[in-house]
């Protein structure tokens, strides 16, 4: 197969998968599925140009010098990683304008250019080196260093190096082979030097076996000073015009020294031909594999830095909310910044789901988006994880590509919602956060989870009229531990005098708090005496109770009923949660 | 002791002014706290529904304090009662000690109880201390009436927090009068905010923070100043939620006590986090003499 034809395959199914990317953009959603593709296709290109018409528009063209051309953002994250960052992307944009595309975009500055000459055999060197520096620095931050705060590495980050690596390395080694190459060196003398004669030749080899790392079988130094001046003049009359010294290629010639014991194997074209395709094939194999991988972002990125420069969640119209997160999805580059900025990232060492690492949870967030059947299990899963979010903005301040990921864990928290799974996470401050932002929920989609959430606690404990079959040991002791011995001392101390009662401003916020709350801080004492389960556990009160700890404070008896209060609220979760995770797994 | 900055999520997450603004103003007032990456959420969320990640996530950030020999220092109320709790639970629970050293250990800590929390209006009150503090704010804040909003969790459970008086309460109200306001009495002052029920039930919620934001008005109080973010963020979003019942009727605005003295130092509107927020006139007026004007 011709080799322009694989170019063009490579570059077709690079730009296939792109454009299917793109499509996801406006196909799928997280949340809202209110708009159709082509609504948000319309409100996109109304909203792109509606900013570039607009004074806005400065703040994107701000955004592409300091957030997408200099890396503000990243630099602010970690310098090292920025140095490391600015070395690949650099080093490779101009490998592939100056060498890939060299034929192309070399004419059009330049008048006399030659790969082999200078300036360029030194720059294509310089910007080799540039990405083997940039990438030995991420190899030593993703693989060797070993930071605990970092997130584990997965196969995209691997291959992703990987690729860069082996184009980076074919083409060292290509280089300096063909350095080292004496049949090399005979193709080019017979093409540009044949009217030479022999002892001519022989002193030319010579002259470079000298001083261009030419390996040659039959030659070997030293040579004499009136051999190398043969060889110099016959140099200056049929090669230097093309050909710069090796040295300045000096990552190439370095390499070239290293091999010299071994370069008759690698002499003889078969060698430089299996080199010369590795290196053509990784790089379309990169081509291809592009949209479908992390350096996608070369994409995504700028996009998603430019449009959060001139976007936020309240003035923006929702259909473009909706299209911009499923672009941040395709702009996250797993670098881990957001979970090593996590204020909840170490539960992961007691809990271990990766869902609870924010670096960890694009990938679910990319199935949710897309609208595929999942298990109650999965969902689940994922749904335990997200809820370890206490919505602090960490991980969105500290996002090196923009993304805002805290309105991603927003919309994705509502679609789960949507399917059912009973969250009792809803029924403690973390929330708040929920609240805040009711306006962006439909009224029945807001309390939905809240109604789920206290039947799924009713329901557990509703058979619980006989008083036997109350807890666990571990729950008596986790009872226990929550004050010391609360039930004995609730059972032993309590006169029911409504002290609590009458300091709660949960009671004092109902006009029949009775009918409102099920039971009254004071009954739920009586009721614990009693053992009445299902009568605690089904109570409003023992969800809506603010801990503000007035009843304890008051108490004559020193009953600490707000531990108390928390203590059956943590039985009642736990043990539904356990529950419910169960029916779970048995599904499956 | 040295002294480290304590993040609170609710701060950082709805009210990252005030976080910024807190920084401004102790170093306004020569009081070193660091900043430091590392801490994790308080536990506060978790309390009623995961006790033990509770108490690990506050005995792994009183660890963090105990490795860095420095106290921590919140500008929450939530963050500083919960820390406070959990330290409390962890010295008399042998087996729940046991287990967040278990799980410490895996990075290098360990929780032996040294660790310190302190709220900034604490820290304050040491360092520079009234007399100090009244050196430096000079009073010009005179005639404004301030109702103070302490949060449950400064006074209560009193035997754990033991910071003030659960009943009558009163170094929250003298840092206030430092700046040359005066506290007033309200009957509402050591009620919940209700903010904890926001997005579990949102009608009782409004109506906890309407009752004392009815309460600060019959006081004739020009404004309440919380020591909670918290409560700043549910009297904040009330007054823009609630209705007026009649016309004259009005709702006293509020502001965090580190945004207060940050007035009474001259800091400017900007770097309080103060844009939008409409404040009284008096305070207006004192304001507007200062560099940066306020806004109406």
């Amino acid at each position: 197969m011709p080799k322009a034809t694989m170019v063009y395959i490579a570059l077709l199914i690079g730009l296939a998968g792109t454009a299917y990317k793109v499509s996801t953009w406006f196909r799928y959603s997280l949340g809202s599925k209110k708009f159709t593709a082509s609504d948000r296709v319309v409100a996109a290109a109304k909203g792109i140009l509606q900013t570039i018409f607009s004074q806005r528009f400065a703040s994107i063209l701000r955004s592409f010098f300091l957030d997408v051309i200099l890396q503000a953002k990243l630099i602010r994250v970690s310098p090292l990683r920025w140095i490391a960052h600015i070395l690949v992307f650099g080093g490779f944009t101009l490998l592939l304008l100056m060498h890939a595309l060299g034929v192309y975009v070399n004419p059009l500055f330049f008048s006399n250019y030659y790969s082999t000459l200078n300036p360029f055999l030194f720059l294509r060197n310089f910007f080799g080196a540039m990405v083997v520096l940039g990438l030995a620095i991420q190899i030593y931050n993703r693989f060797i260093r070993r930071d605990p705060a970092n997130p584990p590495s997965t196969a995209m980050d691997l291959y992703t190096i990987l690729i860069f690596a082996i184009v980076i390395v074919s083409g060292i080694f290509l280089e300096s082979v063909k350095i080292t190459s004496v049949s090399a060196f005979r193709d080019m003398t017979e093409e540009y030097a044949a009217g030479e004669e022999d002892a001519s030749l022989k002193a030319l080899e010579a002259y470079w076996v000298e001083n261009y790392g030419v390996v040659s079988p039959g030659l070997s130094g030293p040579f004499s000073p009136q051999m190398l001046a043969a060889g110099k003049a016959a140099h200056k009359a049929s090669c230097a015009q093309c050909h710069a010294p090796a040295q300045w290629a000096f990552m190439d010639y370095g390499v070239s020294r290293l091999i010299t014991p071994v370069a008759s194997w690698f002499d003889g074209a078969a060698a430089r031909a299996w080199l010369y395709w590795i290196h053509f094939l990784i790089c379309l194999v990169g081509l291809a594999y592009l949209p479908f991988s992390k350096v996608f972002h070369l994409i995504s990125a700028p996009i998603c830095l430019m449009a959060n420069s001139v976007m936020d969640r309240l003035g923006s119209d929702p259909a473009n909310l909706a299209t911009k997160q499923i672009l941040e999805l395709d702009s996250c580059t797993h670098c881990g910044a957001c979970t090593r900025n996590c204020t909840m990232a170490f539960v992961h060492s007691v809990m271990p789901s990766q869902m609870i690492l924010p670096s960890e949870r694009i990938a679910s967030l990319k199935v949710l988006a897309s609208g595929k059947p999942l298990s109650l299990r999965d969902s689940l899963v994922i749904q335990e994880g997200y809820n370890q979010c206490t919505n602090c903005t960490q991980c969105t301040l500290v996002c090196p590509v923009g993304i805002n990921l805290q309105d991603l864990w927003f919309s994705a928290r509502e679609t789960l919602a949507e399917r059912d799974v009973p969250n009792l996470l809803v029924l403690s401050p973390i929330s708040i956060y929920r609240g805040l932002r009711k306006d962006e929920i439909e009224v029945p989609a807001y309390a939905k989870p809240i109604s789920n959430a206290r039947r799924a606690i009713a329901d557990e404990f509703g058979s619980f009229h006989w008083p036997g079959a109350a807890y666990s040991p571990q729950e008596e002791k986790m009872l226990d531990t929550a004050g010391i011995n609360l039930r004995q001392s609730a059972g032993a101390a309590c006169f029911s005098c409504m002290t609590c009662t009458n300091a709660c401003p949960v009671v004092k916020a109902h006009q029949n708090p009775g009918a409102a709350l099920d039971l009254l801080p004071h009954q739920i004492m009586q009721a614990v005496k009693l053992r009445l389960w299902d009568l605690i556990f089904g109570s409003k009160m023992l969800v809506e109770c603010l801990g503000c700890y007035q009843c304890q404070e008051y108490c004559p008896m020193k009953v600490p009923t707000a531990d108390l209060i928390f203590a059956l609220r943590n039985v009642a979760v736990s043990r539904t949660y356990r529950n419910i995770s169960q029916k779970a797994l048995e599904t499956l | 002791m040295s002294l480290v900055f304590f993040p609170c999520c609710v701060s950082s997450s709805f009210m990252g002014d005030c976080e910024s603004a807190a920084r401004k103003v102790v170093d306004k007032l020569g009081v070193p706290i660091q900043d430091v990456s590392g801490f994790n959420c308080c536990g506060y969320p978790y309390k009623g529904i995961d006790f033990k990640a509770f108490i690990l996530m506050s005995g792994r950030n009183l660890a963090l304090s105990e490795k860095m020999g420095s106290d921590l220092v919140t500008t929450c109320a939530c963050c500083y009662g919960t820390i406070k709790q959990a330290d409390n639970i962890l010295k008399q629970d042998v087996s729940l000690f046991d287990y967040v050293n278990g799980i410490l250990k895996r990075e290098g800590l360990a929780y032996s109880g040294k660790g310190v929390v302190k709220h900034l209006l604490e820290v304050l009150l040491d360092n520079p201390g009234i007399p100090g503090l009244k050196a430096k704010l000079d009073g010009s804040l005179s005639g404004m009436k301030v109702a103070t909003q302490y949060g449950c969790k400064m006074l209560r459970p009193s035997d754990v927090v033991a910071f003030d008086s659960p009943l009558s309460p009163g170094k929250f109200d003298e840092l206030v009068e430092a700046t040359g306001a005066e506290a007033v009495s309200w009957t509402q002052k050591l009620e919940c905010c209700g903010a904890p029920l926001i997005g579990v039930n949102d009608a009782t919620a409004m109506q906890l923070a309407k009752n004392k934001l009815d309460s600060v008005r019959e006081a004739r109080a020009d404004l309440m100043v919380t020591a909670c973010p918290f409560c700043y963020l549910q009297f904040r979003r009330s007054r823009d939620a609630l209705s007026l019942a009649s016309e004259g009727d009005f709702i006293v605005p509020s502001l965090t006590f580190v945004q207060l003295l940050g007035l009474a130092l001259g800091l400017g509107e900007t770097s309080l986090g103060l844009q939008g927020v409409s404040l009284p006139a008096g305070l207006m007026k004192y304001a507007q003499s200062r560099e940066v004007p306020l806004r109406a």
